[in-house]
């Protein structure tokens, strides 16, 4: 258990942050959603404030508990996961074309949300039990490839391009780190890019069309650019200091759909311009950074590899997101880490904040 | 070595932010603008309010043309569950089926905030009724909208000209001027010359719209202005009465008063209605007006050119006077005909009239006396003295598409026709045949011109635009004649009416006289077209007017019995 020392080691700056991202995505969610709160009854904002608790509690355990008891049942809870995942596509429950969730009690959980958590855990326990660094790595990133390809082949025919490709960089960061040989590292992000247009044959139309209409939203402005166009406009219509909190009139007058979730950050945008928009990079940036100061300091490979994982996959999710309200990114359907509104998705980014901080209150605090 | 690859990871991270970050620097700032005005298109939207248009009034301010408040039934489309019931509910209140109400409403659908008009020119009666049942109704609205009437219906027609939806053509010529595709415009007559002061302004109501174009809450406000009234020089009682003295007769009169210029009366026939473009259930009756061959748009009082027969001598006895070419003591012998090589060409009254000198000539309307005057002067002399009173140019009177007619001459004759000028077209032209045609309002100025001593107001109708006037506006012309020339001219016009061997005899009236020249013009197949222009009283004249009718008989008998009621009418009026 936690001994009272390590406690008051815990890094405070990952805390401020955590708790301020969530502050400020209650906030804009409460603008995003108010309307059809009153329409339909439904108070994201008060579901929201139950995940976000619940997420901070299971956050607390996991901060209580050494992250090397969950390394040892990483491969049981991947296998768990996994079978989960083909639960869904069994006899999941099919919403917008995608079966993506699972109804479990009165709750739908989306269980390709934590297969994230899983997936980084079982990848830093394989990494970090492979010692051998001497060698070209060719071997070591045959296994994590295997391991991580499961999940995103399962994903994959949900259909979810966004969450699958989102394990791309994580196992890439966790390769990167662990230690193998930059040039065979180069030479899978260099194969990689070359299989694209290979792997475009294996897309299911509407993610062709999603992809075309990123690259030119003006292809098809009512169909699947609709979003696209409008939040662009919302996000440049913000200006410098936006049109305030409930002043979007992009938000308020309907024009946006989808903007509690994957698209929250256009509604900063709108409502709190240039100078919202900042505050929120300069967050994550912060998050990010203490992250990798906390991956520095510890001397537990395992622990290094699992905040490796875990930030790079917040960090994809954050680029691709905010780049997509933009209109600089496909459509793929990934939520704002602490911002999108989403059982799972909260859950699963405070899991990783647990894990973080639970790394971080266990290394060496005299260097 | 680890350190090294963390670092390495740390850059890639906070590079890719560092970008992200320069985007939304971009995208928020730098085309903020744009993107403002984008979303503020998203959800403004404009419902225009039409204006009412500016009343035109008679020049004793009666009214006679006017915006009426007429009601007509719309629907807020955004308040309508179920059409088809409420279509059901209103059928039999404002008597329509329900398809029709159906379609109505399909065709005028713009948005859902936009009322849509279902029912134009409800009686009061059904209006109060719905105003009644509103809440039983939800989404209806009855509403006054200004109705354009013309008071005085067909008498008005080409000089008031009528409404209609402005075309492509004229859209992009009126746009900078702030007019819209769904504007109405004057397409001819006075509605078409003063449309920028008739039409007024259009207000608006700026609306915001959600996502659906539903209306969410009104924005701006900005109220109609009407347009401007114009008062025009016309009598309205004068007008009407001269539309039923053509009656059927295809023709036109104009009467003026000589000294200023101001019409009192235009009228043309056969004419239109320009109610008839305002109501949709008359629009059989435009597609005749429209393809009618009897050309009822065809404005004849200003438009119509045709040859001006024995009306035309004035000019050319003033001419020749004025020239020289004869004077008060020339004679010629009227023999009924006058030989030219082996042609004849014939005077109208076959025994002859005798010795004419210029007063009786154009009493008799002595064709002989004007084949000799017309020799005299020659092609170019005649064709001077058309010139001179303003033929084969522009009146200039404020109406749309004026014609010019033609003044023809040897020149002319080569080209167009392959074949020198003969002397037998010279004597054809001093009697006003030929290639000479003129409009009515052409002649009028010619009589005009003799009877104010040369003086040639611009014919106009347009007196005042709400308060401002617009008398200075018109130019006056002066031509300079010898003394004895106009004497002479305007002696041998009274005569026309008042000797009893006068052409016009049969307007002569006791206590009303009244100078002129009659014409007979012959054109092509049909009757003879019938002239009688001049002015009242011959001494100080008040008014000057043309008669014109189209195949419509002989100028001494057709033409001078209607200038006989004309002058009654005027004398009752207080005109002479």
């Amino acid at each position: 258990m936690l001994t009272w020392r390590q406690l008051r080691g815990i890094d405070r700056p990952t805390l401020f942050i955590t708790a301020a991202l969530l502050g400020i995505g209650l906030l804009i969610l409460y603008s995003a959603s108010f309307q059809k709160a009153q329409q339909m009854g439904v108070s994201y904002l008060h579901r929201q404030m139950v995940w976000a608790a619940m997420g901070a509690l299971i956050a607390v355990v996991l901060v209580s508990i050494d992250y090397h008891r969950w390394l040892e049942w990483a491969y049981v809870a991947y296998g768990l996961n996994m079978l989960l995942l083909i639960l869904v596509l069994e006899l999941g429950v099919v919403r917008g074309g995608a079966q993506r969730w699972l109804s479990v009690g009165g709750l739908t959980i989306q269980p390709s949300e934590f297969a994230k958590i899983t997936t980084a855990l079982v990848l830093a326990r394989y990494l970090g039990s492979q010692r051998d660094t001497a060698g070209s790595g060719w071997k070591q990133l045959f296994g994590a490839g295997l391991l991580a390809g499961l999940p995103m082949v399962l994903i994959l025919k949900e259909p979810n391009l966004g969450t699958a490709s989102s394990f791309i960089p994580m196992t890439l960061a966790m390769l990167l780190v662990w230690g193998i040989r930059m040039k065979v590292l180069w030479l899978v992000v260099g194969t990689g890019i070359a299989l694209v247009p290979v792997l475009w044959n294996f897309l299911a139309d509407y993610q062709r069309s999603r992809l075309m209409v990123f690259l030119n939203p003006n292809l098809d402005p009512l169909g699947a650019g609709y979003t696209v166009v409008q939040s662009k406009v919302a996000i440049g219509s913000g200006g410098w200091w936006g049109k305030g909190w409930f002043g979007g009139t992009q938000n308020q007058l309907n024009f946006l759909p989808e903007r509690h979730t994957d698209f929250i950050f256009s509604i900063v945008g709108e409502e709190w311009g240039f100078v919202g928009t900042t505050v929120c990079l300069a967050l994550f940036a912060a998050l990010f950074y203490r992250a990798l100061l906390i991956a520095t300091q510890t001397r537990d490979p395992f622990g290094r590899l699992l905040i490796v994982g875990l930030m790079t996959i917040l960090w994809f999710h954050v680029i691709v997101n905010i780049g997509m309200t933009m209109g600089l990114m496909p459509v793929v359907g990934l939520p704002l880490p602490f911002l999108s509104y989403g059982g799972s998705w909260t859950l699963t980014c405070l899991v990783a904040i647990g894990v973080i901080l639970s790394v971080g209150v266990r290394r060496p605090l005299y260097s | 070595m680890i350190g090294m690859r963390l670092l390495f990871l740390q850059r890639v991270i906070m590079s890719a932010l560092l970008l992200l970050w320069v985007g939304l620097l971009h995208h928020q700032v730098v085309e903020g603008a744009y993107y403002r005005q984008k979303a503020d298109k998203n959800r403004i939207r404009l419902v225009p309010l039409p204006a009412s248009r500016g009343a035109v009034v008679d020049r004793h301010g009666i009214p006679l043309v006017e915006d009426q408040m007429s009601f007509e039934l719309a629907v807020f489309p955004q308040e309508v569950d179920s059409p088809s019931l409420l279509w059901r509910q209103l059928a039999p209140i404002v008597e329509r089926s329900t398809e029709e109400l159906a379609r109505a409403y399909r065709r005028g659908y713009q948005a859902p905030f936009a009322p849509v008009t279902l029912v134009h020119n409800l009686p009061p009666a059904t209006a109060f009724l719905l105003e009644e049942k509103k809440s039983e109704l939800p989404g209806t609205l009855v509403r006054p909208i200004p109705k354009r009437r013309y008071l005085l219906g067909a008498s008005l027609g080409p000089v008031m000209g009528y409404l209609g939806l402005i075309s492509e053509k004229e859209l992009t010529r009126l746009k900078p001027y702030g007019y819209t595709i769904r504007d109405y415009v004057g397409k001819d007559g006075l509605e078409q010359m003063y449309d920028p002061y008739l039409r007024g302004h259009s207000g608006g109501l700026q609306v915001e719209v959600d996502h659906r174009g539903r209306m969410v809450r009104q924005m701006g406000y900005l109220p109609p202005q009407r347009g401007r009234q114009v008062r025009v020089s016309l009598d309205g009682r004068l007008q009407q009465f001269c539309h039923q003295l053509l009656a059927e007769q295809k023709g036109a009169i104009i009467i003026m008063e000589p000294r200023s210029g101001e019409i009192l009366a235009l009228v043309s026939a056969p004419t239109f209605d320009p109610n008839a473009f305002l109501d949709f259930s008359r629009r059989q009756e435009v597609r005749n007006y429209l393809r009618s061959r009897e050309r009822p748009m065809f404005n004849r009082a200003i438009r119509s050119a045709v040859p001006p027969g024995s009306t035309f001598k004035v000019a050319v006895a003033s001419e020749a006077l004025q020239e020289g070419k004869i004077t008060g003591g020339t004679h010629f012998e009227c023999g009924g005909e006058f030989k030219l090589g082996r042609s004849v060409f014939r005077c109208w009254w076959d025994p002859g009239h005798g010795p004419q000198d210029v007063i009786r000539a154009l009493e008799h309307s002595c064709n002989v006396f004007f084949y000799n005057t017309g020799r005299r002067l020659g092609p170019e002399g005649i064709g001077h003295a058309a010139e001179s009173f303003g033929f084969g140019q522009k009146t200039k009177i404020d109406l749309p598409r004026e014609g010019i007619g033609f003044i023809p001459n040897p020149s002319w004759m080569k080209t167009a026709h392959q074949q020198p000028w003969q002397e037998g077209d010279t004597l054809s032209f001093a009697i006003g045949q030929s290639a000479l045609t003129a409009t009515p309002i052409q002649i009028l100025q010619l009589f005009t011109a003799i009877a104010m001593e040369g003086r040639i107001p611009q014919p106009h109708l347009v007196l005042e635009i709400e308060g401002e006037r617009k008398g200075k506006a018109y130019e006056v012309r002066q031509l300079e004649f010898k003394k004895e020339v106009l004497e002479r001219v305007k002696a041998g016009m009274e005569r026309v009416v008042s000797s009893d061997s006068g052409t016009g005899r049969l307007a002569q009236l006791p206590g009303i006289p009244a100078a002129g020249k009659t014409g007979t013009a012959q054109s092509g197949k049909g009757q003879s077209h019938a002239w009688f222009a001049g002015y009242s009283p011959p001494r100080d004249p008040k008014v000057s007017f043309v008669v014109f009718l189209e195949h419509g008989g002989r100028g001494g008998a057709e033409a001078a019995l209607l200038v006989r009621d004309m002058l009654v009418y005027l004398h009752e009026l207080g005109y002479v």
